[in-house]
C-alpha cells in the first residue's frame, strides 16, 4: 500500500510494516496504527509513522545497539494486549528525541519503550517500572560507559 | 470526582478487586497501598505525563536526512569499535 510519510514523502509499505496500537502512545492515543520504515539500509535507526497523519512520525532505534542489558519488566496487562505470554516473543524499540541544536546529545527513552509483537502485528509503549530506566538516556554516552566497563 | 475521607489503615475498594489502602500519613504526605491484580498496572500519574511529554519532544525532532545519516553513521561506528573491543 501507499503511505505519505513525514520522513520520505509517499512511498510504498506492505501490510507486515504496519503494527497496531490499540492504546495509541502515551500522549497520543488517537493514533492506533503506525507503520515501522527503515531510515536506510545501513542507519540504526527506524521511523514509527503514524498511517493516519502524515507529519506524525516517531525515530526509534533497537537498545541491543547501544546497550547490553536492557531489560523492562512488562505487566501482565501489557503482555496481554500484545496477545502474548512471553517477553522473547517481542521486538523493543526506544524514541530518540534529537535536540535541534545539538543532534549528537540525542536520547532514547528507557522508560516508556515500545514493544511489537511480530507475530500478532500489535504494539504497545509500555512504562517501565525500573528507576534505573531513564526517560533520556543519551545513545553515545551509553557506548563510552560500556567501553568504560570493558577496561 | 467522589472525594472520601479516610484514616490511617482504613481504604477504599474500585470495584471488587482492587482495594487501596491509607497505609500512613506525614505532614503533607501519604502513604498509599495498592492491592489490584497482577494485569491491571500501577503507576505515578507523573510518570505517565512525563513520558506524554517526551513523546511530543521527539514527534517534533526536526533534523535534515544528511544529519540523521550522519549520526546513524556515528551510532554504527561507535558499535563496531564496542564489538571489537569484545
Amino acid at each position: 500500500m501507499q503511505l505519505k510519510t513525514k520522513p520520505f514523502g509517499t512511498i510504498e509499505v506492505s501490510e507486515k510494516q504496519i503494527i497496531s496500537f490499540p492504546h495509541g502512545l502515551l500522549g497520543f492515543e488517537d493514533f492506533v496504527e503506525f507503520a515501522l520504515i527503515e531510515e536506510g539500509p545501513e542507519s540504526p535507526f527506524k521511523w514509527l509513522q503514524s498511517t493516519k497523519e502524515s507529519g506524525l512520525a516517531f525515530i526509534c532505534i533497537q537498545p541491543e545497539i547501544f546497550l547490553s542489558d536492557y531489560k523492562p519488566q512488562l505487566s501482565k496487562e501489557d503482555l496481554e494486549i500484545l496477545q502474548t505470554n512471553s517477553m522473547s516473543d517481542c521486538i523493543l524499540f526506544l524514541i530518540v528525541t534529537i535536540p535541534h541544536d545539538n543532534p549528537k546529545g540525542m536520547t532514547a527513552n528507557l522508560q516508556g519503550p515500545i514493544v511489537i509483537h511480530p507475530k500478532t502485528l500489535l504494539g504497545k509503549q509500555c512504562i517501565s517500572k525500573d528507576e534505573k530506566h531513564p526517560i533520556r538516556k543519551s545513545i553515545l554516552e551509553s557506548f563510552e560507559e560500556a567501553n568504560a566497563q570493558k577496561v | 470526582m467522589l472525594v472520601l475521607a479516610r484514616r490511617t489503615n482504613e481504604s477504599i475498594m474500585i470495584g471488587d478487586e482492587i482495594e487501596i489502602v491509607i497505609i500512613d500519613i506525614k505532614g503533607d504526605q501519604v502513604k498509599i497501598g495498592v492491592k489490584a491484580p497482577k494485569n491491571v498496572s500501577v503507576h505515578r500519574t507523573e510518570v505517565y505525563q512525563e513520558i506524554q511529554a517526551e513523546n511530543k519532544k521527539a514527534a517534533e525532532t526536526k533534523i535534515n536526512p544528511q544529519e540523521l545519516g550522519k549520526l546513524g553513521d556515528l551510532v554504527r561506528k561507535k558499535e563496531k569499535h564496542i564489538e571489537k573491543a569484545d
